[in-house]
């Protein structure tokens, strides 16, 4: 048995990690997936010494053939993407991946401002994310994905945009306990496809479940 | 005259197009700047046709030589980065270049939390921001260019990441009105954004740009 090339450090939860597991899995590459304790990380006398993580924030790839490490969950898909050929053609494909994640992004970080807020507020941000941010953009990536053939939201292949987008709507849906996707039925079909995906399908049924 | 390569629409303000201004300045393609009025987009009812631009979100930048017209600030800056050869000269110095310009983007959400909020509590998310996550991430920054030689970021040589870092920088200190780089000492920080505005293509552009207060 070899030994994996990558070890990718994260909580012990989907949310910003689960992409990159998803890539390494579709390019079969092993990696040690390292899931540290979410309540542990957050105690401020915890027992993670988070001084070696840059930043003192996860996810962290370390690459273990040359020794580099990695940080911020884009920058590490992105990197892992270009090495297995999954960004894209040409340099329009690649910019057009990058302008799709930077999109979702985008809704994720107006998502995150309804946490810790009171349910009042929250219930205002909620509606106000449902009803102009993801369509905003979502409206976008549907019609786009649909000119697309929608199968791959870029070019004529998978790219890591392709999971970058797939498991955040998920995680958009599960967060709100609304169907962020219910009236966009493309990118509904397309990731239903993504994550029957033999290799993806077979890590779903393996993964630690975690309620995100 | 040679017709522009390129389109960049924004506001008439530096914010997030700068960085696009100064790499296209750098590399001596000429542009079409234009610049959309704020208030007349704020308008619900304005002049200007929303629908025309991805998202109805700016920037946009147009490639007329691919009919490319591509949004989001920092993808604009990757994608001619790679273009011009500033992306760095290996898959490593390319995924530093992304990951600096993650930390950057980290923080510029974490300061747009303070837009539209209350006195009280725009006090305590800029005491926060200031104090925790600008010094979170800017002491690496400090440390990885000392470390690094002090005048490019990634590699030997200008990277798309040291005109979005010197600009964002100063966009962070004229916001909050505090000079991060010299309140928070990054003394190597500082020397180095001084000397990318010296570099004579973007020191020219500099001097000729409209003048905006951000």
């Amino acid at each position: 048995m070899s030994t994996p090339k990558y070890k990718l450090i994260y909580f012990d939860y989907m949310w910003l990690g689960e992409p990159i597991r998803y890539l390494l899995h579709y390019v079969k590459e092993d990696f040690e997936d390292v899931r540290l304790d979410s309540v542990e990380w957050d105690k401020p006398d915890g027992k993670i010494d988070k001084n070696i993580y840059t930043y003192q924030k996860l996810p962290i790839l370390e690459n273990l053939e040359n020794g580099f490490k990695l940080g911020q969950s884009y920058a590490i898909a992105r990197y892992l993407a270009r090495k297995y050929n999954l960004a894209g053609k040409t340099e329009e494909e690649a910019a057009k991946c990058d302008e799709y994640a930077d999109v979702v992004k985008d809704v994720l970080k107006r998502m995150e401002q309804m946490w810790d807020k009171d349910e009042k507020t929250k219930a205002e941000l909620l509606k106000f994310w449902l009803e102009e941010t993801v369509p905003r953009y979502f409206s976008v990536i549907e019609s786009d994905l649909k000119k697309n053939g929608g199968k791959y939201l870029v070019g004529n292949d998978f790219t890591w945009v392709d999971f970058v987008l797939s498991h955040t709507a998920q995680l958009f849906t599960m967060y709100t306990e609304t169907d962020v996707l219910a009236n966009y039925p493309v990118i509904k079909e397309y990731q239903h496809q993504i994550f029957e995906i033999p290799q993806i399908k077979a890590y779903i049924a393996k993964r630690p479940l975690s309620p995100y | 005259m040679s017709t522009p390569k390129y389109k960049v629409t924004y506001f008439n303000y530096m914010w997030l197009a700068e960085p696009i201004r100064y790499l296209l300045s750098y590399v001596k393609e000429d542009f079409e700047d234009v610049r959309v009025s704020w208030e007349e987009w704020e308008k619900p009812d304005g002049k200007i046709n929303k629908d025309e631009y991805l998202y109805q979100k700016l920037p946009v930048l147009e490639d007329f030589e691919n009919g490319l017209k591509l949004g989001q600030s920092f993808t604009i800056v990757r994608y001619l980065g790679r273009k011009y050869n500033l992306a760095g000269k290996t898959e490593v110095e390319a995924a530093k270049c992304d990951e600096y310009s993650d930390v950057l983007k980290d923080v510029l959400k974490e300061m747009e939390l303070m837009w539209e909020k209350d006195e009280k509590t725009k006090a305590e998310l800029k005491k926060n921001w200031l104090e925790k996550t600008i010094p979170r991430y800017f002491s690496v920054i400090e440390s990885d260019l000392k470390k690094n030689g002090g005048k490019y970021l990634v590699g030997n040589g200008v990277t798309w990441i040291d005109f979005l870092l010197s600009h964002m920088a100063q966009l962070f200190t004229q916001y909050s009105e505090v000079d991060v780089l010299a309140h928070y000492h990054y003394p190597t920080m500082k020397e180095y954004q001084q000397q990318i505005f010296e570099i004579p293509e973007i020191k020219a552009w500099i001097s000729k740009r409209p003048v905006t207060q951000y």
